[in-house]
């Protein structure tokens, strides 16, 4: 398997799990709190590298939903204890533990290959030479690949077996109350979810370009899309294509891979919307075939 | 630096929009990352057109998508955010595979070096501050109005465009004069702390923005100062964590809505409460000759609190009412049944639904209130639970 594959794969893996994610945040209209998120876990992740020495162990996992854990508790004590508006405790909530996470990062002198570039972009370029996973003796693969796979199997899981209840509280809130599908509850899973995408795409992205794949490629599907599972494979559609162009624009620029990523995701979106907007005009994807075919509508 | 963004924050924060600091920041990365490009070094004028231009193109961006309605205003922020600092990024890395020599210079925008600030950038912070205090007072009617309710602000002829121009511009210049201290990544967190700490500790706009600006300057100087006496460590951060820590002191201990504030009046609140339901029964004992048995901590403190006013007193071992406080007594009592006349009456209420409501807004029934009870029902003899209603000399 040659290194591009293990790069693009990896790439992919995360666009596919934050993109299947951000197609839910993007409908309730939450997007940001990816952001957020994504931000608060890096103290969790900071100190179980700290006392864990390496990046990919299960302790990071349980540091960084720990963080997360707590962000939320704060975030609610500011908002219902101090009456703080809810922008203004998201973001000093946020702020707050990411600052803390880079001073920790900061002073920090360790084994493990972590610093603040890491933390900003990751070190996607460096999979290949990444520890692996070790299976009867035979290398398989980088350890950050199948911790993707991994999470990537997880959220397709969730998605598949909680399809139905995630639809119906992502577009009806009240509805689904009402039906007995709390909404509140998968509201938590999804965020859940969210903070464990983040964790497992660190080592690849680091921290803020995970919002990229959460929002980008979700947007993008959205504007094509005629209702919820095809703005879902489009959005997996999307990702391969970001990964793919963003790899081999970073190597024909010399630049970092998973920003190229990262910035394709965006680019994919926005000429999604010039393309509808510049010749498509007339057209949405909720027309009936009829229409278009009788020849009566052009679009 | 901190007290143009905590000038240029507050209304941002009032305006519910602390989220648009933070894309902000982060958008105008890419225009640093260019303008470094271009100069070959770290230029100061360079940088400010360049981030200048790509915070405008950013706001704009912000505002027509946020208005599309596949994209609304959340996707709109979430996207600049990530597609412009990823875009940034892309440079930066292009530049230090290029052993580019200026770009570690443009490392230290990523989380802020007050070491890499020379006497010559003053230059530019000053007049910056100027520009946004001149805009402040220029527009301090109209940003207030604007940021406190803005249905009013558009009826009443202030051009809502203008004012968000003029919100956008003050944090443009905030940030741009922030960002090498403090970093891209966090120069938001000096736009929404200071005004949220200023929000805690006052009720006027005018004390919210000093306090803002007060705590803004205490928590970068500290930061700063504590960030230099540590080799390699990022300024940004420190100032965040110092900023923080003020936050958690201010909202624990604040005067009218810290928590220990809070804690205290709810206290007192259920304290006067309490000793009025006290009142009232012992009145009613008095009435019908069941006279009341109290225990428990709240009820004694009620009673304590009864003494200390003289409306209660201790004789024999048990509580009497005095003079003033029978017609205290006899005032509540008036006022429940007359409001629960009200609820049936006028309301058209069931006559069993209207005793807890009228035990609770018994306390809050001012002098004109009653006397408008009085007129409007007539003054009448009876409540619907077929009592008289008290009225004494």
């Amino acid at each position: 398997m040659s290194d591009a594959f293990w790069i693009i794969g990896t790439g992919f893996l995360v666009a596919a799990s934050c993109g299947l994610l951000g197609v839910f945040l993007l409908l309730k209209k939450v997007t940001m709190i990816g952001d957020a998120i994504s931000h608060s876990v890096l103290p969790g992740i900071v100190i179980a590298v700290m006392l864990s020495g390496s990046l990919s162990s299960i302790w990071v996992f349980i540091g960084a939903g720990l963080a997360g854990f707590v962000a939320v508790l704060i975030i609610d004590l500011l908002k219902n204890k101090f009456k703080l508006q809810n922008d203004a405790s998201l973001g000093l909530t946020f702020t707050v533990m990411f600052a803390l996470g880079v001073v920790l990062i900061s002073s920090y002198v360790g084994d493990v290959h972590i610093d603040q570039e890491c933390v900003l972009y990751g070190e996607i370029t460096f999979l290949p030479l990444s520890e692996s996973v070790v299976w009867n003796g035979k290398e398989l693969g980088p350890k950050t690949f199948f911790n993707l796979l991994g999470n990537f199997v997880l959220v397709g899981i969730m998605l598949i077996f909680f399809f139905k209840e995630f639809k119906v509280s992502s577009f009806d809130p009240g509805f689904s109350a009402l039906s007995g599908i709390g909404p509140h509850r998968y509201h938590l899973l999804l965020l859940g979810l969210v903070s464990l995408t983040t964790v497992a795409s660190f080592e690849a992205v680091g921290s803020i370009l995970v919002v990229s794949f959460l929002v980008g490629p979700p947007l993008a599907a959205y504007q094509i899309s005629r209702n919820l599972s095809q703005m879902l494979v489009f959005t997996l559609g999307f990702g391969l294509l970001a990964s793919i162009f963003g790899y081999f624009f970073a190597l024909k620029l010399n630049s970092s891979i998973s920003a190229s990523m990262a910035l394709f995701s965006g680019i994919i979106f926005a000429l999604i919307y010039l393309i509808k907007g510049l010749f498509l005009s007339n057209w949405n994807p909720f027309m009936k075939r009829d229409v278009v075919e009788s020849g009566f509508f052009e679009p | 630096m901190s007290l143009t963004s905590s000038l240029a924050g507050t209304f941002v924060f009032l305006r519910k929009e602390s989220l648009l600091g933070d894309v902000l920041s982060h958008a105008v990365f890419p225009g640093v990352c260019i303008s470094f490009l271009i100069a070959g070094e770290k230029d100061n004028f360079v940088i400010l057109i360049g981030a200048t231009i790509t915070g405008i193109i950013a706001i704009s961006l912000i505002q027509y998508l946020g208005n599309k309605p596949k994209v609304k205003q959340d996707a709109a922020l979430a996207f600049v955010l990530s597609t412009f600092f990823a875009l940034g990024i892309v440079i930066l890395a292009y530049m230090q595979n290029l052993g580019i020599s200026g770009q570690s210079g443009l490392e230290t925008f990523l989380f802020g070096s007050a070491a890499s600030i020379l006497l010559e950038d003053f230059w530019f912070f000053i007049p910056a501050f100027i520009l946004v205090l001149t805009l402040f007072g220029l527009f301090y009617k109209e940003l207030k109005l604007v940021s406190f309710d803005r249905k009013f602000g558009i009826i009443s002829g202030i051009s809502s465009r203008t004012t968000d121009m003029v919100i956008g511009i003050m944090a443009l210049l905030a940030i741009v004069t922030g960002i090498q201290a403090m970093g891209v990544v966090l120069m938001a967190s000096l736009m929404i702390i200071p005004p949220a700490i200023g929000r805690t500790m006052s009720v006027t706009l005018k004390k919210m923005i000093i306090i803002a600006m007060l705590t803004a300057s205490l928590g970068s100087i500290a930061g700063t100062y504590f960030s230099s006496t540590m080799t390699g460590a990022p300024t940004g951060p420190w100032i965040v964590l110092f900023l923080g820590c003020i936050a958690i002191i201010a909202f624990i201990f604040s005067p009218t809505r810290g928590l220990i504030s809070r804690r205290i009046s709810a206290l007192r609140q259920e304290t006067k409460i309490r000793s009025e339901h006290i009142l009232k029964s012992m009145y009613k004992g008095q009435e019908d000759g069941k006279m009341p048995e109290f225990k428990g901590s709240k009820d004694s403190r009620g009673l304590n609190s009864l003494r200390t006013k003289g409306l209660v007193e201790r004789v024999e071992g048990r509580f009497r009412l005095t003079e003033s406080g029978r017609e205290e007594g006899r005032r509540l009592v008036r006022l429940h049944r007359l409001w629960e006349l009200y609820l049936t009456k006028k309301m058209g209420i069931q006559a069993d639904h209207v005793h807890e409501d009228a035990d609770s807004v018994e306390h809050i029934i001012s002098g004109d209130v009653e006397e408008l009870l009085l007129e409007v029902l007539d003054h009448p003899q009876k409540d619907p639970h077929d009592q008289e209603i008290p009225y004494g000399k």
